[in-house]
């Protein structure tokens, strides 16, 4: 008999119990620090990105991306981000050399919306282009409020332009205790926009937005305008509307666990809730080349200059205690929804310092307090 | 190959281009952090691949491997066999390597 055994895996090495995954591995590429915009939220506190990598070292990353999506056997999923993506003159250089890797399937591109106008016809070209996401945080009082005078105008031009151009948009809203009221003003604004998409993200009080501590949301006013979005989410579903709206991150299953339970027939516009990707398949890559687990988690893992994409993956001591969900401590330890929650590592840390700890947001418990 | 490995005072370690982990009692890998390759471990390969740390002979290495599973009913000629078998896989995949 033989009591050892090697055997090859052709996956990331890492399936969490009862994980659902699909074939995607998702990088969050930030090219460049620079943004014309100094919104008060934002996760960067420095915008000067003195160390951001020329085209060539951009490509070389690429190279390393599409080395580890080979020997992965996952599709690429790139979002290209900044700072302003769109203030890199070069950036349209980067699209097409990943427009010509296999490897990568889809390609996004997370803009503020202001620097759009002059460039929908090269995006238009790009074959992979899933969507661009524009962010948006309300209506005009509202957006110019957080995101600067005039800012609401140009991405609702934006918007106007992409979609006349047939390309897909997603909006994106940072949700918190200022903005929250404007929920069904946005989905409205969203409609008659034809947008394709839209996504809610919770405020993470880093960088920037540290200073706003105060307005990230209870975990009650989180439940709420979660349960409002749902339900108009189900309303537009019922009437066949073309507004997607996702709710794919950390607490949504709480909503309704049932309707959670994903299978291969789920539309997306039903799906509810998904598990933190940290350490699963997704990373993210600031300017430098430096690699953080999460753009809202910012502890450097590596960088990718100096170390491959497999050693990072294979060897962070972080991803590891992340992955290993026996780790989670408080509400999250053993709680039943993991394989769809697992909670925000990103908001454990920036409000507790520990990323391990239970996601501060989660109204699990106060739900039961609030039915007694 | 299996002459290296009949050495009893051979010292090796794990070569510095692969990476060992073990998350739980059931999940453990050899990851080559190089070009990505990735092997699943059952628990006594693992057993076995985290005591190549450059101090321990092969012979040292082999004794408590033969004590450990002799506790579980295995025979000794068994044992010997199967972790001769092991190490030599080991050496060829370049996982360990002489100190």
């Amino acid at each position: 008999m033989t009591v050892s055994e090697l055997q090859l895996s052709n996956s990331a090495c890492y399936n969490a119990d009862n994980h659902i995954q699909d074939n995607e591995f998702y990088f969050q590429w930030h090219i460049t620090d620079r943004c014309n915009l100094r919104c008060s939220h934002c996760y960067q506190n420095d915008y000067s990105s003195p160390s951001e990598l020329s085209i060539e070292g951009l490509k070389s990353i690429a190279d390393k991306i599409t080395d580890a999506l080979t020997m992965w056997k996952k599709d690429g999923r790139i979002a290209i981000t900044g700072g302003e993506p769109f203030i890199r003159k070069d950036m349209f250089n980067l699209l097409n050399y990943l427009e010509q890797k296999p490897e990568i399937k889809k390609i996004g591109i997370l803009t503020n919306g202001t620097l759009i106008r002059n460039n929908v016809q090269s995006l238009k070209s790009l074959t992979k282009l899933h969507y661009i996401q524009l962010s948006l945080e309300g209506g005009k009082e509202k957006n110019d409020e957080i995101r600067g005078r005039g800012v609401f105008d140009q991405v609702i031009e934006s918007t106007n332009l992409l979609k006349n151009a047939d390309v897909p948009v997603r909006w994106m809203v940072t949700l918190h205790k200022g903005n929250v009221d404007e929920v069904p003003h946005i989905i409205d604004l969203a409609l008659e926009s034809n947008v394709d998409f839209l996504t809610f993200e919770r405020l993470i009080p880093t960088g920037s937005g540290k200073t706003m501590g105060n307005n990230v949301l209870s975990p009650q006013e989180l439940l709420e305008v979660f349960e409002c979005i749902v339900k108009r989410s189900n309303e537009e579903y019922s009437k066949g509307s073309t507004l997607t709206i996702l709710k794919l991150r950390a607490l949504w299953v709480l909503i309704d666990p049932k309707s959670a339970e994903k299978n291969a027939q789920t539309p997306i516009q039903k799906e509810v809730g998904a598990s933190c990707s940290i350490g699963i398949d997704s990373i993210c890559i600031l300017p430098d080349a430096t690699v953080l687990p999460c753009r809202r988690l910012p502890i450097p893992i590596g960088n990718l200059t100096e170390d491959s994409l497999f050693k990072i993956w294979y060897t962070s001591p972080l991803l590891w205690e992340i992955r290993n969900k026996d780790n989670l401590k408080g509400k999250c330890k053993d709680c039943e929804y993991i394989p769809r929650c697992g909670g925000c590592r990103a908001m454990a840390y920036s409000v507790t310092g520990d990323y391990l700890a239970e996601d501060p947001q989660c109204w699990k418990q106060s739900k039961m307090t609030i039915k007694k | 190959m299996l002459e290296t490995v009949k050495d009893d005072n051979q010292k090796m370690k794990l070569s510095d281009n692969h990476f060992l982990y073990k998350l739980n009692e059931s999940l453990a890998w050899i990851l080559n952090v190089e070009i990505g390759k990735c092997y699943n471990l059952n628990e006594s390969s693992y057993f076995v691949l985290s005591r190549f740390d450059g101090k321990k002979t092969l012979g040292e290495i082999r004794q408590r491997y033969v004590n450990k599973y002799s506790k579980i009913g295995l025979e000794e000629p068994i044992l010997l066999k199967d972790f001769n078998e092991l190490v030599e896989r080991l050496i060829n995949k370049e996982f360990i390597v002489n100190e």
